[in-house]
């Protein structure tokens, strides 16, 4: 009989130039994935709202945060969830909250900005919640 | 049952306290565990941390509105963080090791800040 799939969702909650959490988590999201298991989101919460950010400008040979997980959602869907409050706080916007407050954009075009009713649902329907 | 659990001291927005707002909003039902500096959520002798900003226990003292009506502290970070049991919100209750482990094996979820 075939294994049952587990769900996960990666809650991040540190900013990328700090802790080297968002390299970890992609590198724990890649073994998820690897094994057959699901990841129903990744959800970007406090400073980690800066990992989206579309305006780095990485050294010489080096990549955004946000690169790892733009290639994991392009191969994988994995939907790449940023919360609306904390963001809007540290001025990462996407096109429609840029359009409210008359700014400009700044987040990847892979990343959305949601409530925390995702987390909710996460308790709900994941198997298991992983906090990096 | 989701359980959070917050090491961590308060920050200048209280955002950990938005998550447990919001999943108690959303009917989850959440459950609070603060340890170490992340005690200080519940101290009533926390002011707040920015001009015109909500004093830490002012949020949390919420909770029990949206029926998250305990707050656990462990015991043994409370004298650690130089508090004592009156220096907390009234509807805090200290736990020991062996009732922490009881609120983990009980949850679903635990999700640590």
């Amino acid at each position: 009989m075939a294994e049952q799939k587990l769900r996960y969702t990666l809650i991040l909650t540190h900013s990328p130039s700090q802790l080297e959490s968002n390299l970890s988590a992609q590198q724990l999201a890649v073994e998820i994935l690897s094994a057959g298991d699901a990841i129903d989101r990744v959800f970007f919460y406090q400073d980690a709202c800066f990992i989206g950010l579309n305006s780095q400008v990485p050294g010489q040979g080096l990549q955004a945060s946000y690169q790892g997980w733009v290639d994991l959602q392009s191969e994988y869907e994995v939907p790449l969830q940023v919360c609306i409050a904390n963001s809007l706080r540290r001025g990462v916007l996407d096109k429609a909250e840029a359009a409210r407050y008359q700014m400009v954009d700044n987040i990847h075009p892979s990343f959305q900005l949601v409530g925390l009713g995702e987390i909710a649902e996460a308790c709900q329907s994941s198997d298991r919640i992983i906090t990096l | 049952m989701t359980l959070i659990i917050i090491s961590s001291p308060p920050t200048l927005d209280l955002e950990t306290i938005e998550l447990v707002l919001a999943l108690a909003a959303f009917e989850q039902a959440p459950k609070l565990l603060l340890l170490g500096q992340g005690i200080h959520y519940a101290s009533l002798l926390q002011q707040e941390k920015k001009a015109k900003g909500k004093s830490p226990s002012k949020v949390v003292s919420a909770l029990p509105m949206y029926d998250c009506e305990t707050v656990y502290i462990a015991a043994k970070g409370l004298a650690e963080q130089g508090l004592e049991p009156e220096d907390l919100q009234s509807f805090c209750q200290l736990v020991d090791d062996e009732q922490i482990k009881q609120l983990i094996k009980q949850s679903k979820h635990c999700v640590n800040f």
